[in-house]
């Protein structure tokens, strides 16, 4: 069984060899980029040059060699931008204490320079917004092409007998674009008071969304495997909206757009969800998600048991591997072999489980940490 | 339904436009400002952080429930005695030094300010200087609130409460602790005086202490 029939039995819930690894590829299943240098220092590799994929998080790709060594899966295209004409809002810069930039969508991002370990917000386009007539002075990016050489990459990827992913988005989800351009709180409070204003804004994104899917099935057709979508429904404690609302206003954009991907090639589509998120995963099902990911497990109600009881016959598991909010950076080498393998044990049954840690690995975590969870897994990992 | 009542709803559901005529209504019919404040405002947040808690209603609706809140206020403030809205002290809040993460704490700033304090937000990387600071310079700030959603910045969490307490401050204020990677646990294990899991909690607590 080669890496690809591995992952795509796992994806078609069933088991196969060998629980599938995804560290270092998958959306939210990448590394920081001092981390990384942690992990290049471990395996002894020097002499790697950094690809940043990533700016406000600080994400790299890891190389095929860390890859190789860790014995991943999945590979992810290094998508190679080609823009459309000049960006409205695009810009650099800096002053004493910090680094700036803002985004194609107008959203400021800023990293203080010292112990500066992400971008954060900092501002958006239409903050003052006060109504639909100044919502019209929004400059909507357009969805970059990219560049053909970029398929090489991924047809060679798939010779090797790699499952393939495209980990890149255009903008955010139906519920957390918004947020981007008028401020969090304010987009929030239009979402009940003036719904009036939100759904234009949804069906361009749409509109936007299935044109930068046209623009990745034409450099990449044939040769993805799975692709990822962004919405974080979730905070530590329930949803960020009603489920109520997430049926009814945000994830009706979401199946129209999962049923346009599903129309232009053979993929499983995922969604990238942090937090709590079990009260809307019957409809984030119904709406053709087939992966979840992070996979939050220390949320409220995103127990293991629970999630994989429930759901698990209907959507499959890419995350939940390692709880990355206190045992991988805080807990002891013992800790983290422990819950590693008690979540594989209840994830892993039956398929639908690809192991990766609960998001991104970040600076803090402890490289013996990293270790014993990876040496944990390699040694539970086959079914028998 | 009494005139109060009806701005109690009205908070409650969010009516941001109608708050104005029901104040100026409420006025008129001879209700003292203060009980308006208290029982048409405070008490109807009161309501909406319950709801909350019970996931009832969402961060959406606890939103436009302060907004409504925040506009019946402003149009009070004339009325009340030296413009005061504030009657269990003041909070003085920010996001810890090396953390640049606002959305939860601004929604602990805006139910604890509904729950009647006053709130001085210090914003975002905030120093343990500027904490102190803080404090020191408001002589009648009793609660202090300090956030971290970064396991990276605990650690700047963890500094800042010590620096509070060694300051010789816990006699003045109590310290409430947030954000997504800290625990009941951890906020015992470094001193504070609370954790609060979410806004409407950290409301909860805020009125417990002075009650």
């Amino acid at each position: 069984m080669n890496h690809r029939e591995r992952v795509l039995c796992a994806l078609n819930h069933k088991e196969p060899d060998r629980i599938p690894l995804d560290l270092g590829a998958g959306c939210s299943c990448k590394f920081t980029k001092y981390f990384y240098v942690k992990l290049l220092d471990y395996f002894g590799i020097k002499d790697e040059e950094l690809e940043m994929c990533h700016i406000p998080y600080q994400l790299v790709y890891a190389s095929d060699k860390v890859l190789d060594l860790l014995g991943c899966d999945v590979r992810a295209a290094r998508l190679k931008p080609i823009k459309q004409g000049e960006s409205y809002y695009a810009k650099k810069w800096e002053d004493e204490k910090s680094y700036f930039y803002r985004n194609d969508w107008g959203t400021l991002y800023r990293m203080p320079k010292q112990q500066g370990l992400y971008y954060d917000l900092a501002g958006c386009a239409l903050g003052d917004a006060e109504d639909e007539e100044d919502d019209k002075k929004f400059v909507w990016p357009t969805p970059d092409k990219f560049a053909m050489v970029g398929r090489k990459e991924l047809e060679n990827y798939r010779e090797a007998g790699f499952a393939t992913t495209i980990s890149e988005q255009f903008g955010n989800g139906f519920l957390q674009t918004g947020p981007l351009i008028w401020g969090f709180e304010n987009w929030l409070a239009m979402l009940v008071a003036e719904p009036e204003r939100c759904t234009p804004f949804m069906e361009k994104l749409l509109e936007k969304k299935m044109e930068f899917y046209d623009n990745i099935f034409d450099v990449y057709g044939g040769l993805i495997d799975v692709t990822s979508e962004a919405d974080d429904f979730g905070t530590q404690r329930g949803t960020f909206i009603s489920p109520k609302l997430i049926r009814d206003m945000i994830l009706p954009y979401h199946k129209k757009l999962n049923d346009y991907i599903k129309s232009k090639g053979d993929v499983k589509i995922t969604l990238h969800s942090c937090g709590s998120v079990t009260a809307a995963l019957p409809d984030i099902i119904k709406a053709g998600f087939d992966i979840l990911n992070p996979v939050q497990i220390t949320a409220a109600d995103m127990g293991p048991e629970l999630l994989k009881s429930r759901f698990g016959n209907d959507i499959v598991f890419w995350g939940g591997g390692i709880n990355t909010q206190s045992t991988l950076p805080n807990g002891t080498p013992e800790q983290v072999r422990e819950e590693t393998k008690r979540n594989m044990d209840i994830f892993g049954k039956d398929g639908g489980f690809v192991f990766s840690t609960v998001h991104n690995v970040q600076d803090d975590v402890p490289i013996e940490n990293f270790i014993a969870m990876w040496e944990t897994f390699q040694a539970n990992c086959k079914y028998r | 339904m009494s005139k109060i009542q009806e701005i109690s709803k009205a908070i409650e559901l969010g009516k941001k436009k109608i708050m104005r005529g029901l104040v100026e209504e409420a006025l008129a019919e001879g209700f003292k400002p203060i009980d308006i404040l208290n029982q048409g405002m405070i008490d109807a947040m009161g309501i909406v952080g319950e709801k909350f808690k019970a996931n009832e209603i969402y961060v959406p609706e606890m939103l436009v429930a302060a907004r409504a809140m925040k506009e019946g206020v402003e149009l009070l403030k004339p009325h009340l005695a030296g413009g005061q809205t504030t009657v269990l002290g003041k909070f003085i809040v920010g996001t810890v030094e090396g953390d640049l993460h606002d959305i939860g704490k601004n929604l602990v700033a805006m139910m604890v300010e509904s729950a009647g304090y006053a709130v001085i937000d210090l914003g975002v990387d905030v120093s343990t200087e500027k904490f102190i600071d803080a404090i020191k310079a408001n002589p009648d700030c009793n609660l202090v609130g300090l956030s971290a959603l970064l396991t990276t910045t605990m650690p700047s969490l963890k500094k800042s409460v010590a620096a509070i307490i060694e300051a010789g401050l816990k006699d003045q204020v109590k310290i409430i602790v947030g954000g997504a990677p800290i625990t009941q646990e951890f906020a015992d294990m470094i001193g504070a005086d609370a954790f609060a899991a979410d806004a409407a909690s950290a409301a909860v607590i805020a009125k417990a202490f002075v009650a």
